[in-house]
């Protein structure tokens, strides 16, 4: 029996932040325990998708559900299919200008300098406005302060760039892809090169999230997700 | 005999009354969590506001209007079952037994990764699928963002109860996610 096994029932109270119902021996044990952390994480996680999904629990459960998400799933490993393609093709490079995916193309706009720097999100929503003609999807993320922005063209695609600072301090970067419109919902983990990004498909549009920490990028996905519900 | 009387102004009365209307469609899904029925859960709605509506001179100014009406809702549930010869079919024997084997397995194998993949709905679904002894608790501390103490207080169960059922309910959707099921 491991010495996690005695405060697993606690674990839900601690992630809820409910720590003076939980043991001093089991907030002594989660500090140094990777397993029970991780499943910490995994109850405040899911804790904040449920509240999300609030306004979801009034609609009676379908029988079953899947071709909205499968095909979105779909034309997820069809991108990634075509961007490993692309990637054997030229021997990767983040300088993929020249190659229409616009999920390449979003990972390089990623790392290119912003063209406005602000903190004020209408400001930068002014500016993407102005820039690209279009009004994005979502400035403002739940727990992230903007930084600024940048617009790319890309093969007559318009890819706006938002940055972010998550709670943590760590970096994320949001691309909104222009004309792709959503057959689902859901978001998809690519690794390309070793670098890892997201593609979150909502209701409002498709985003490329890369960033320096995988917890804030998946925190950005859910706020996405969230300003989409 | 002592007389209560609503030291509210009639705007203030009817400042509360419209907020209690508006709470609506949390009562429903905190009935619907505890009873699995439309129909008993839209009744159950309904005579809460009528309850509540009826004694809003008890409602303490400041206190939270959500856990108060909650817990109207729970006192109506029990009363309705009593009335009925019944009582609300909170949990079975199965539900509060032993967790499947290789659960906190599957928590761990699942890791918030595979919670942050998931997209609303289906979260919605499997959350759906729960017994009504953990929704209830789950609905409260996870959803209404209670205290454990005021879900305890609203269900009249112990704490420590919630604090069993909440992490159960947790543990029980992340491994349904994680193996599909529905």
């Amino acid at each position: 029996m491991s010495a996690c096994a005695t405060h697993r029932e606690y674990l839900a109270a601690v992630a809820d932040g409910e720590t003076a119902l939980v043991p001093r021996a089991t907030l002594d044990h989660v500090k140094s325990c990777p397993d029970c952390t991780r499943e910490i994480r995994a109850h405040q996680l899911l804790a904040l998708k449920l509240r999300q999904s609030g306004d979801l629990l009034d609609e009676p459960a379908p029988q079953r559900r899947h071709s909205p998400l499968v095909w979105g799933r779909r034309r997820v490993i069809a991108a990634g299919v075509a961007a490993a393609i692309l990637v054997g093709a030229a021997g990767f490079s983040w300088s993929v200008f020249s190659r229409p995916d616009p999920v390449l193309a979003a990972v390089n706009a990623s790392s290119q300098p912003l063209q406005i720097e602000s903190s004020d999100p209408s400001q930068v929503g002014q500016w993407c406005l102005s820039a690209s003609g279009r009004t994005l999807p979502a400035i403002q993320l739940d727990g992230m302060q903007v930084v600024g922005a940048r617009m790319d063209r890309i093969a007559s695609t318009d890819i706006v760039t938002v940055v972010y600072v998550a709670p943590s301090g760590a970096r994320v970067v949001v691309s909104w892809l222009e004309g792709q419109s959503p057959a689902g919902s859901g978001v998809e983990d690519r690794n390309i090169s070793g670098h890892e990004l997201l593609i979150v498909h909502s209701a409002v549009g498709t985003a490329v999230i890369t960033g320096s920490s995988p917890d804030a990028m998946w925190q950005a996905a859910a706020a996405i997700e969230s300003t989409a519900a | 005999m002592a007389i209560a009387v609503s030291e509210r102004s009639p705007a203030e009365e009817g400042d509360l009354a419209a907020q209690i209307v508006n709470l609506r469609p949390r009562l429903l899904r905190f009935a619907w969590s505890l009873t699995r029925d439309r129909e008993a859960a839209e009744d159950l709605a309904q005579e809460t506001i009528a309850r509540a509506l009826a004694a809003q001179w008890r409602f303490q100014p400041g206190s939270n209007l959500k856990a108060w009406l909650f817990r109207i809702l729970r006192n109506a549930q029990l009363n309705l079952a009593r009335a009925a010869g019944t009582r609300p079919a909170l949990v079975s024997i199965e539900e509060l037994g032993g967790e499947p084997a290789g659960l906190h397995d599957d928590v761990n194998r699942v890791e918030a990764r595979v919670i942050a993949r998931a997209d609303l709905r289906r979260i919605a679904d499997v959350y759906r699928t729960l017994p009504p002894a953990f929704a209830g608790p789950l609905f409260l501390t996870a959803i209404e963002e209670l205290s454990y103490a005021e879900a305890a207080s609203i269900l009249d169960i112990p704490v420590g109860t919630v604090m069993s059922r909440v992490y159960r309910a947790r543990r029980l959707l992340i491994a349904r996610l994680a193996r599909g099921d529905s």
